[in-house]
This record gives C-alpha cells, structure tokens and sequence, in this order.
C-alpha cells in the first residue's frame, strides 16, 4: 500500500501537506539482489539503511502531523528494505520505477488542488549525476538485464520542473515545495563517455506558469560527492535532518498577536544548521560529506516546535584558575537559579538549558578572599545549536 | 520608537566594512527586525540582543537598552565566542567578499540579507561588475519573486554591466522565466549566441537548466521555432553543462587538455595548474601525400598516450590542398576561458581555412582529478615505455616511407633498391618480435645509403637544370 496516511477528507478546504518518501536498501538487479544481477551495475552494491531513514522520516512526519507548516493531509511511501531492516513491514510498497511513477502521478495530482498546500519530497538511496546540476535517484529495480544504460532511474530535475506551478491556472499547484535528496551525487566512471544519457520522464515537461514557488531542495551531498550512512543506523542525512527538525535549527519568529512567541525551523537555519551537524557526523564517522541548499529556497518555517527547545553547550570560568574560588549560578530571565555548576563536574561544564535569556552568577567563596569580587553578568541569549557561557568574576 | 543605527569595531572588522548582515530579538528571543548594520532601525524602548554572524565563524555581539530618540549601538565581537573562532584577516571583508564569503559557507540568511540591501544601492554609478552581478544572481538564489519582477518591470534602465554580458542575459532569461514569459526568456537566452558564456557558475547553472526546457518546448512545438535557434541552444546547453557549486568558477586548469598526434600520443598544448583564461598554439602537418583532411581529437588527462585520457570532443578540418606528408602547416590553437570552456581552432596557414569546436573540460570532481593525477603517477613507467614504442614506430614509419619514396622518385641502382626493399622486410620482421630499436638501425643504415645516392642524382639534376620534385628531411614531424 503506497498511500499510508490519508486526511484529504478531514482537511477539505483547509492546507495540507503531502508527503512522498522514498527509501531503497534493497536493489534487486544489483550484485547480493534477489532479482537477476544486471551487467551495468556501475560499482554499486546494496545498502542497509536507506529505507529505514525514510520509514524513519516518515514517522516523524506523522508524529508531528499538527506541527508542520501545514498539517499531514497525504503521505506516499515506497520502501525497498534490506532484509536486516526488520522495522518495516513487508507490506510497505518497493520502490520500483514503475511503483514510483505511480505514486509521483498521485501526490502531484493531490498538490494540485490549492495552491497554500504544501509537498514533503524525501528520497534515500543511490543517486549518481550526469552533469553538476543534476541528482539520479536510483530505484529498486535499476540495472534490470537488456533494458539500457540507465534504467529504471528517476532524473530529480524531472519532478522538480514537473512540480512547477502550471499555466493553466485552473490547476492550483502546491507553492511551498520542500525537497530532501539524501543519496551520492558523484558521476559515474562509466557513463563519462556518454554525452548525456537520455532518462525515462516521470512528468510530461510542459513550460511553467509564473513560478512563484517557495522550493528549497535539501541535497545530502554537493555535486560529485557521496552520502553517506551509519552501518547500523540511519543515513548520516536523516540523522542530522531529524536532530535539525526536532529543534537543533529551532528559533524564535517574531511575536504572536496573542504575545505568545512561536519557535519554529525555517528553511535558511535549517540550511546552515544541518551543515554543522552533518560536519559533527562526518568527525564521529570519519566521513567526508557536504550538504547543500539549491532549488528556490525562501526562510519560511517548515515545523513548529512545541516551545523553546532545550540547548546543550558550555560553562568556562575566565579566568580559569577563578573556578576554585567561586560559586557559579545561571540564573534564567526571572533570576531563577537553573543551574549551578561545581568542581566536581569535568570542566568545561557541559549543560543543557531551555532556550531563553540566561544571567551568569559568579559569587566569591570564603575564605581567603580572592583577588576578584561577585560579579552577574548581562543577559545572555541561550538559543539553538548550543551555547557558550563564561563566569567572569570582577576584577577587584 | 528609537532610531537606531550601529557602528562596527573598526579595529576588529577594518573600516571599508560598511554593513554585516545582522539579527535584532528582545531578552524572551522574539525577533523583532532582520537587515544590515549599515540600515536604521526603529525600535521601542527595552532590551535587545544583536547579533551577526561573520563568514569565518566570529559572532558579533551588543546588548542594546534603548530609550530616548536616537542610539548608537557598537557591535563588537561576543567575548564568549571569540576564543572559540578562527578568526581571519577581518581587512578581507569587502563589501563583494563577505557576500561571496557567505555563500561559499552556505549561509544562505545572510547571503540574502546583504544582497537585498546591495540591490537596493546599485546606481548608474557602479561600474564594477564584480558587485554587482553577484548581488543579482544571490537574488535570484534567494529572493522574491516580486523583487525579480521589480528588476525587469519597474528598473527602468540597467546599469551597463548588466546589459551587455552574458550573465545579464542570464538573469533577465531567468527572471523572464519564473514570471512564465518563456518567449521572451528564451530570447534572452540566445543572446548568449553573441554575448559568449556566463562568467559566473550560477549563469552557467540558470542556463543549462533553461535551455534545457527550452530544447524540449522547441520539439514538442510550446515555443516559437527560430531559425537555427535549436542548433544554438544545443551548443550552449553542452557549454553551460559545465558548472561548479561556488559563486566563482575555478579559474585554474585542473588537467591537461591536448590533442591526439601519429601513434596514438598525447601532445599536450596546454598543462595543468595553468591560470585561466589561457591560449595555446601549436603547429602539427599531415601523415601521409596528399592528405586532404586532418581529425582533431581534443584530449583531457595527464598519461602519456591518448587512449588513457578522456577525449572531449573531435572535429575535421577539411580541403586541405594536396602535399606531400609534413608540407601543411596547420595551426591548432587553444582558447581555454575562466570557465574551462574550450575553443579550439585548426587553421591550415596556406589557405586560411579554419573549423573549429566548441568544448568543455570534463565534469570532475576535485576527488576525480587527484585520482588522475595519482593513476598517471602510478602508471608512469609502463606509459612510458608505451610512449617509446610509439615514437619508435613513427621513426619506423617515416624511415620506410623515406627510404620507399626515394626507391619510387629517384633512378636508383637495382642492388641499391633491393637492399632498402631488404631493410624494410627485416625492419618489419623486427618489430614483430618488438626489436624496434634494432630495426631502427637497420633502417636508419639502409636510408643513409640511400641518401648519399640521392644527394648525388639531386646535385646532377640540379646542374642540368630540372627540378628533383621531392624535399627530404631527415626527421619527420609528429602529425594529427
């Protein structure tokens, strides 16, 4: 079943958003396949979790249905698990070209109803690219014997133009289109001989309407580069894109009319924060991978958060050898005591703090009188990703 | 409401900054205005946070309590972060060069702020296309629709710059094609035809995607057919296939780029690491007699012999008049812009007669270049033993061929041409069992008995008057 989450009825007239998340482990026609091994296999071997990062996604959207930008209206699932991917259910739909064909058809025609409506594009798999510009996204059944170079393969600048708004304004197309590609973006040896292979067309090309879309694609790696993803986990992208989603990109917007202040995590902090997760993973992983932001992107919110997320970050007393002689106390925007560090902890201090305006406390212990006097500091922003704290007792 | 305006710490930042993208929000973090250090805020009485984000990692810090009518607010760098930034020559920080910086780092929020606020002091009087057409393709990556609109509709003349490069036709083919008037973009897009290529990757990028559509809307019949525009469009489409993710295009050849010569060589015109723009000539000739054409086939790639580089493209130069072998001169030259595009020419310098192809470097990343690189270190030996072989089998080659069109032109002794007639038999048969060096000397010894004959009968047939017809050189070029 491909359609795994239906609210059209519940939502008619309202915004919704639709999904299509695609994750592919398994590749029949590839070397370890269940399918006859193809002979242009270009070097790529199965993978192990691809489809459990977007079954991963998957529930996250669902989980925090009421919370996106608009709420779940649809969501299409194709999922080619490894057999180790035990998670998901055999009956999800494999993401096989035809299968994916199916499902693109259905979700463009369910985003083109109103045009406040929203699209959710997730892929997990191989990609491979004919040119910079381009991403490959390789389905279940790529590689099947006497079919051609490429078969079986979805080009991405295919859907994205195909999701363009039309000019038959009588079709109101989706305008906010959010875009994950989480697969390799290198060229293969293979095809360099090739001037450009043709791909089978998933929308019929057609010359677009004013195109006011707001259409970020999120790209796992940067042109002639690999993806990459935790053995036993999850793809490194998905890792950092939930962390990111969950509140590690969250900020303020500006006050609401009801004076209440909504966290969200718009498209630009996004951006720039799933780099720097992505570069955290790639230190752990040993990896090399560069995501990249393309497409239309414009910083509106893609999910909002229940609150002000809680930080992570650290405490350093300046100058260090001050840390003997003093009590440190954070203190929030109320001056409540939050947090006290002591000796005992290992220094720096590491803690975690609830998104907000924090003071920094520093009193002189007794006895013998240190060469510094108490000191609170100014307000401090504590805000997503992390935070830096110093205690800096006053110079007497 | 307070008028605000900020200051930089000049001693931090250099004093030619003259505006960083920053962040205003109150103490509970509502935010509260977005822009540029250099604009005016209107802010109520409280407290606020500033903040910026600098390119290399640096925050800018202020802890503002308005009140009154107008403030000036220091941003200066957050002591709590300045131990933990890498902080860069900060005199770096042109106007062009931060939003550049931004970019490269993939901040995309900032990058936009600075752009708005860039487009919003362009004047007939920036003549520096360097600031400008950035600050329009980073509109084009992150602004509104309404504000391209604004470009083309309400501006009611461009700068200069913006008119007559490629990259102008770009925007406006781009702007054109987002407001959905694809007749109009697509002429925009054929001025490139006249204008050449984008100097800037994100031109290359709009127009390979664009014209891309465009190629498609011409077959299915959605757009105006012009004459020729197809062949055009196709062109510049392979043109604009070669692109790269920085605002800038490399500028530097990341390979050798050549061409295929007699015996299957690499001859490389131009090397790699050489700064772009570059341009090359070489002059090779023909193979054979009364050769009438020339195959040109451009190579990328550091080994030695053509068959183990990439070929980017070939193309013939043809009625080339009939001489004899090495008599044309034809001229291969290499015209290699910033943005590795490659014109090459083949001139043949008797008649002026020249084709020529447009082509690009191949599509690889750096990880690719340095495994060539590494491939050719590695293979160097065995290519170049590949190497020697060849150029010992032109040596054969045009001995035999010298030593045969002596035997055919010249009245020569019957011994002497059977000794030559033996030489090459026996060279053959050497070569066969890969002895080239030997036959070499085999022939080498038989042509210059040959040649001290044909000296003789030269100088006899030049006393009586008549012209031998044949020139013999002692080497032979190295030929396409």
């Amino acid at each position: 079943m491909t359609l795994v989450v239906d609210n059209r009825d519940r939502l008619r007239g309202r915004p919704g958003l639709h999904a299509l998340i695609a994750g592919v482990s398994h590749y029949r026609h590839l070397p370890e396949g269940h399918g006859e091994t193809g002979t242009d296999t270009y070097g790529l071997k199965q993978l192990s979790t691809a489809a459990t990062s977007a079954f991963r996604i998957y529930q996250w959207l669902k989980r925090r249905s009421d919370h996106l930008i608009a709420p779940l209206s649809t969501a299409r699932l194709l999922l080619s698990p490894a057999d180790e991917e035990d998670e998901i259910d055999e009956s999800v739909t494999p993401c096989t070209w035809d299968n994916f064909v199916e499902a693109a058809h259905e979700w463009r025609a369910d985003a083109s109803v109103n045009k406040d409506d929203v699209t959710f594009f997730y892929f997990a798999g191989h990609g491979i690219i004919r040119d910079k510009a381009d991403s490959v996204l390789i389905c279940d059944d790529f590689a099947q014997p006497r079919r051609g170079a490429l078969p079986n393969v979805v080009a991405f600048p295919n859907i994205f133009w195909g999701m363009a708004p039309p000019a038959d304004t009588t079709q109101p197309r989706a305008r906010r289109q959010f875009y994950f590609i989480d697969a390799c973006r290198e060229f293969p040896k293979e095809l360099k001989d090739f001037e450009k292979l043709e791909i089978q067309s998933v929308f019929k090309s057609e010359l677009s309407g004013t195109d006011d879309r707001v259409a970020p694609i999120f790209q796992a790696a940067i042109s002639g580069s690999e993806a990459y993803a935790s053995a036993v986990e999850q793809t490194l992208f998905s890792i950092a894109l939930l962390d990111c989603l969950n509140g590690l990109a969250g900020e303020a917007g500006p006050e609401n009319n009801d004076g209440s202040i909504p966290w969200r995590v718009p498209v630009f902090k996004l951006s720039t924060i799933l780099d720097e997760r992505i570069e955290a993973l790639n230190e752990r992983y040993k990896t090399d991978q560069k995501s990249g932001l393309v497409g239309m992107p414009k910083d509106i919110p893609i999910h909002y958060l229940d609150g002000p997320p809680t930080v992570e970050g650290t405490l350093t007393v300046v100058p260090e050898d001050a840390k003997r002689l003093i009590n440190i106390d954070v203190l929030n925007s109320r001056q409540s005591s939050v947090w006290q560090p002591t000796l005992e902890q290992a220094y720096p201090y590491q803690g975690r703090l609830t998104a907000g305006s924090y003071f920094v406390k520093s009193t002189i212990r007794e006895p013998p009188k240190p060469p510094y006097s108490n000191r609170i500091s100014e307000p401090k922003p504590v805000t997503p990703p992390n935070f830096i704290l110093k205690a800096r007792p006053a110079d007497d | 409401m307070t008028r605000v305006s900020f200051t930089l710490n000049y001693d931090e930042m250099g004093s030619w900054i003259t505006g960083v993208p920053i962040e205003i929000r109150r103490l509970d973090l509502a935010l509260v205005e977005r822009g540029v250090s250099a604009q005016q805020f209107n802010l109520s009485e409280g407290n606020y946070f500033v903040t910026s984000l600098l390119p290399d990692g640096r925050r800018l810090f202020a802890h503002a309590a308005i009140s009154g009518r107008e403030k000036m607010i220091l941003l200066s760098s957050d002591p709590d972060y300045e131990s933990d930034s890498n902080v860069n020559n900060s005199r770096e920080y042109l106007a062009i060069d931060l939003l550049s910086q931004y970019l490269a780092k993939g901040y995309a929020r900032e990058a936009a702020a600075l752009a708005q606020w860039n487009y919003s002091r362009i004047t007939d009087s920036n003549e520096d296309q360097n600031w400008v057409l950035p600050t329009l393709y980073t509109l084009l990556r992150f602004g509104e629709l309404r504000e391209l609109a604004d470009m083309i509709n309400q501006r009611g003349q461009w700068h200069q710059a913006e008119f007559t490069s490629a990259d102008s036709s770009v925007i406006r083919g781009e702007i054109l094609a987002r407001l959905g008037r694809h007749q109009q973009a697509f002429s925009a897009f054929l001025e490139l035809e006249s204008r050449g290529v984008p100097a800037f990757t994100d031109g290359l990028f709009y127009a390979k995607q664009r014209l891309q559509i465009y190629r498609h809307a011409l077959e299915m019949g959605s757009l105006k057919n012009e004459i020729s525009a197809y062949a055009i469009l196709g062109r510049l489409q392979r043109i604009a296939a070669y692109q790269s993710s920085g605002l800038r295009i490399e500028t530097v050849l990341p390979l050798s780029i050549g061409l295929e010569t007699l015996g299957g060589i690499f001859t490389r015109i131009v090397e790699r690491n050489t700064q772009l723009p570059a341009s090359k000539s070489q002059i090779f000739s023909t193979a054979v007699d009364n050769q009438s054409s020339v195959e040109v086939n451009v190579l990328q790639g550091e080994r030695l012999m053509a068959a183990d580089n990439r070929s980017l493209g070939k193309f013939v130069l043809r009625e080339i008049p009939p001489l004899p072998r090495g008599m044309p001169q034809i001229e291969v030259r290499f015209n290699v812009d910033a943005n590795g595009v490659i014109n090459v020419s083949a001139k043949d310098l008797a008649t002026g007669r020249v084709e020529h192809s447009i082509l690009t470097t191949s599509d690889l990343s750096t990880a690719e270049v340095n495994q060539l690189t590494e491939e050719a270190e590695l293979y160097s030996e065995s290519d170049l033993a590949k190497l020697k072989l060849a150029e010992a089998l032109i040596r054969i080659q045009a001995l035999t061929f010298q030593i045969r069109n002596a035997t055919e032109h010249y009245n020569l002794d019957q011994k002497s041409i059977q000794n030559a007639d033996d030489a090459i038999r026996l060279a053959e048969q050497l070569v066969e069992i890969d002895a080239t060096e030997e036959a070499i000397e085999i022939l080498n010894i038989a042509w210059n008995r040959l040649l001290q004959q044909v000296r003789r009968i030269q100088r006899e047939v030049s006393a009586e008057g008549i012209s031998a017809g044949a020139d013999f050189d002692s080497d032979a070029d190295v030929q396409p």
